[in-house]
């Protein structure tokens, strides 16, 4: 039975419902600052890498085209993502056996060791490039102790080639193959395992059906971060590859030291964003595919 | 270790020794560049012959190393707070919201952890000199705020997620309207976020090259700018010195935050 | 209205006796009715238990209480003062919440002091009606220590301290008990019960432990699907479940379905499906449908091999026996019925102290006095009581 009190109190009620209902604006500055610090100048770069030649002309992709057709610079680009897949690829290989080691076998040990995989992170690349400058040398340590070993004749020449940049982008990249893996490794419930070893699987088979498949998912997240990173690093390449690795934020670096052709740079910029952008596309497409909150 | 090496059985000795191996190629340059900074001679060579500390004196007198250090410092501490202020309101309006829209601000505020550096140096420096404002310490602390804002809001909305809307809701029932909730109640609970990921972000603008790199003056620039010339130029044990005094910091700075808050909170 | 208005300064001075009434509230989230529109009246200084299986609505409606949500329709009153516009910091309330939701970060002192120092109340008072409180609840002394330091039974007594130091006009309880361990769950339901009652301060609880319900409350609500089921003492809904949801809900229940065979003023006769039996069943105040009825009986009124007058009697088997410390409790099948009924046993019985062995022959039998008429689920209603 609806009296004349009980609308006019729904009707308050509705209204302050309403009232409530409006969301914080707490996230506006933040909204601001980056819309114009981040997106803006990303915007403008794509506008400049299109830019007319002259004025009044239209829209130039000839950055663009020269980047596509010129053989130079398609080597580039393919060198970029070469390097990124073959270093990807080494720190999967390299990093599941120590994330492993650290979700499993570490026990006491975990904190420190997960300390040491962190610790190279405080440091600077630079610092990590150069002390592999220092051990690689031609009389460094490393040509030293596998002289004395009589293992070599001649000090090897390691570095200012691609062996050295692998060497040195491993080195930095691996710590973020295992954070990836590791979280995901410490969900596998062992007595999966178990059950496994309980119908007959040895070590290496459980390994193989049930743990590994488990962990993929931190493998791929690995991958995919590390690959962006690898795809945005330069000062490894420009440290320890001599000038011979030259892949697209190298080339981007030296075209600004050097020239001043921003439309150029732009051009270039956008397309190691793409390729960038491709990448989180992907993983995005990954996660949800599996229904992961990423 | 004596425990380590009972729970090792055969089957297990190659991933240790495994492990061992990686373990020590993952802090061997590290070693080597602290060792290096204690050699007495010119060279950069290890092992090498004498100890002496003259490459840290050798800091004090070049004066680009003290004073890009400082620069630094500074512009990182400085960065990470404004970071702070802009992000930690944010992630506490989006962190709770289920709308598709919160969902893309989210990922629009932790974008610039994906973009590489190197574009959004170079792309901010042309937008800010089209806007009249030069290369100076102003627009260095702008474009690594932009870096920052990521590595705090993450870490900051992982951590508000966490704490779980009960504590507010307890909170309101005894009586606490909306900015005493957040002041008493949920500011103390995400504060390790909000320290975790200022930490991240300073470690990140200490050490950060690509975008620095287009922002440095003869009178502003950073550490790793200066490093970075100063290796393709001169080459010889300082540098060793201040990357190891630059690690020691950064180090420093790790504890802090670990004796105040504990490290589980970086793993969010 | 400050918060401080509505909250009377002394503890336990039991003139904080006030009703609670949702007056034609309903909600939706989406495309889901979480309750459906209803009523509920909670009498000065009761304690009201609404009681369900998850997803009944209970907690729906224990928030709409406390202010989280806001109903869609009608109104929430406290005192006889509207409160359905006001956030839930100006309510005036107190909750404890299932997983106490103490404040990690504050000491235990600081916890209880919480709503005081909201209220700008004094520090030196809350200091001293801290200190009172926690000899109440017996924990006198830990206004330092750490929540995690506690067990859960001092949490959750600590988590009541908090909420009634302000002198609430409500209590609201969420599963208070839910976290404990069975020992101390009891002897909590009736320190909790003490507390409520000596302060007389009116109380919703929620819960889906029926036995609880049971125990400590007034008034049990029982709700299934967003609707209230039946309202009523405990005993009332025990003993006069209405519907077949709340006979099976509450303790075990033998429901038997029935065809109608007569009408009568006082009574129904109804015969059991299967069987050819006639029973008897006095008529009440629900609704029956057409040609079909059921009837429920619980199992500690039916007897095994009783003696011969009075009860409606069924040859049967026990096929399965367990000891449950009090009683026995058998599942007899019963061929005429083409259906177990359960029966219990005390463990003294002169019938047999000792259990029954499975196979074993039995007499089931029961009174058909206490045979309970449920409400059918759909049709006209047929029978009226006079």
């Amino acid at each position: 039975m609806q009296t004349a009190d009980t609308i006019a109190s729904q009707r308050v009620e509705t209204k302050a419902a309403k009232r409530r209902v409006r969301p914080s604006l707490l996230y506006l500055p933040a909204l601001i600052f980056l819309g114009v610090f981040f997106l803006a100048p990303l915007l403008e770069n794509v506008f400049r890498s299109v830019a007319p030649a002259h004025e009044g002309a239209a829209f130039s992709f000839r950055f663009y085209t020269k980047l596509i057709s010129d053989p130079y610079y398609i080597g580039v680009i393919g060198n970029t993502l070469k390097v990124s897949f073959i270093t990807t690829a080494i720190c999967a290989v390299v990093g599941y056996p120590v994330a492993y080691f650290l979700v499993r076998r570490a026990g006491r040990f975990g904190p420190v060791l997960l300390f040491l995989l962190v610790a190279p992170l405080l440091t600077s690349i630079i610092m990590r490039t150069f002390g592999w400058s220092i051990l690689f040398a031609r009389h460094g340590m490393v040509n030293e102790i596998l002289q004395a070993l009589h293992l070599i004749d001649r000090p090897l020449n390691v570095l200012n080639g691609a062996g050295s940049v692998y060497m040195g982008l491993v080195h930095v990249m691996v710590p973020f193959m295992v954070l990836s893996i590791t979280p995901v490794l410490q969900g596998v419930d062992r007595r999966l395992e178990e059950s496994a070893r309980i119908l007959g699987a040895g070590a290496v088979r459980t390994f193989l059906n049930v743990t590994l498949p488990l962990s993929i998912e931190g493998i791929v997240t690995g991958c995919i971060l590390v690959f962006m990173l690898t795809n945005g690093s330069f000062v490894t390449m420009l440290l320890l590859g001599g000038g011979r690795v030259v892949t697209l934020p190298v080339l981007i670096f030296q075209q600004f030291s050097l020239t001043q052709d921003i439309g150029f740079a732009a051009a270039m910029g956008n397309l190691l964003l793409f390729i960038v952008l491709v990448c989180l596309f992907l993983q995005q497409r990954f996660a949800s595919g599996r229904g992961v909150r990423t | 270790m004596i425990a380590l090496l009972r729970r090792t059985s055969v089957a297990r000795v190659p991933l240790t020794l495994y492990n061992l191996l990686f373990f020590t190629f993952l802090i061997a340059p590290i070693v080597v560049v602290v060792a290096a900074s204690f050699t007495a001679g010119n060279a950069i060579t290890v092992p090498y012959h004498g100890v002496s500390l003259r490459w840290y004196r050798r800091l004090i007198e070049y004066r680009p190393f003290i004073d890009s250090l400082m620069t630094s410092v500074y512009l990182a501490l400085s960065s990470a707070f404004v970071a702070i202020l802009l992000a930690v309101p944010a992630a506490i309006a989006l962190g709770r919201s289920r709308s598709a829209a919160a969902a893309a601000l989210t990922t629009f505020l932790l974008a610039p952890v994906a973009i590489p550096a190197l574009v959004i140096g170079f792309s901010l420096l042309y937008f800010l000199s089209s806007l009249g404002m030069g290369v100076s310490f102003a627009a260095l602390l702008i474009a690594h705020t932009v870096i920052s804002v990521p590595y705090v809001m993450r870490t900051v909305l992982a951590v508000y997620r966490n704490v779980g809307i009960n504590f507010e809701e307890a909170a309101a029932v005894l009586g606490a309207n909306r900015p005493q909730r957040f002041y008493f109640v949920t500011l103390p609970l995400i504060s390790p976020g909000v320290f975790a990921g200022a930490l991240f972000a300073v470690l990140i603008s200490l050490d950060n090259l690509p975008v620095s790199y287009f922002f440095g003056t003869a009178n502003v620039t950073t550490l790793p700018v200066v490093m970075l010339s100063y290796l393709q130029n001169q080459l010889d044990p300082a540098i060793a010195a201040i990357s190891t005094v630059q690690m020691l910091i950064a180090i420093g700075l790790l504890l802090v935050v670990e004796r105040t808050y504990g490290l589980r909170a970086l793993n969010a | 209205m400050m918060a401080t208005a509505t909250r009377s300064p002394t503890l336990g001075s039991g003139e904080r006796s006030e009703r609670l009434l949702l007056d034609g509230v309903s909600k939706r989230f989406g495309a889901v009715t979480a309750l459906e529109t209803m009523t509920l009246d909670v009498h000065p200084g009761e304690l009201l238990a609404l009681l369900g299986p998850s997803g009944c609505g209970k907690t729906t409606t224990l928030r709409l209480i406390a202010g989280f949500d806001q109903p869609d329709t009608g109104t929430v009153n406290i005192g006889g003062r509207d409160v359905t516009g006001l956030p839930p910091d100006k309510r005036g309330l107190g909750m404890v919440f299932q997983n106490y939701s103490l404040f990690p970060h504050l000491s235990v002192g600081a916890n209880i002091g919480f709503g005081l120092r909201m209220a700008g109340t004094p520090k030196s008072e809350i200091a001293a009606r801290v200190k009172k409180m926690l000899d109440t609840i017996r924990l006198p002394g830990i206004e330092a220590r750490n929540i995690a330091q506690l067990s859960g039974g001092q949490q959750q007594r600590i988590a009541l301290a908090r909420a009634l130091i302000t002198n609430p006009a409500v209590l609201l309880l969420d599963e208070p008990l839910g976290a404990l361990d069975k020992n101390l769950r009891e002897g909590m339901q009736f320190e909790l019960r003490q507390i409520q009652s000596e302060l007389g301060i009116t109380s919703v609880m929620v819960t889906h432990d029926q036995e609880e319900a049971l125990t400590m409350s007034d008034r049990v609500v029982v709700m299934d699907r967003g609707r209230i089921l039946q309202t009523g003492s405990p005993r009332d809904v025990y003993e006069q479940p209405r519907t077949r949801f709340v006979a099976e809900f509450l303790g075990t229940a033998n429901v038997i379905e029935c065809d109608v065979i007569a009408r009568h003023a006082q009574a129904v006769k109804l015969r059991p499906h299967g069987s050819t039996a006639e029973v008897v069943v006095p008529l009440r105040d629900v609704r029956l449908s057409g040609e079909r009825a059921e009837f429920a009986i619980r199992p500690e009124k039916v007897a095994l091999d009783a003696p011969q007058s009075h009860h409606v009697r069924f040859d049967g088997r026990v096929v399965q026996h367990v000891f449950r410390g009090a009683h026995h409790a058998y599942r007899v099948e019963v061929a005429a019925l083409g259906r177990p009924v359960y029966a219990y046993e005390m463990a003294t019985s002169s019938s047999g102290g000792g259990a029954r062995p499975a196979g074993a022959h039995v007499v089931a039998s029961f009174d058909a006095e206490n045979a309970v008429l449920l409400e059918a689920d759909a049709g006209p209603a047929l029978a009226k009581a006079a």
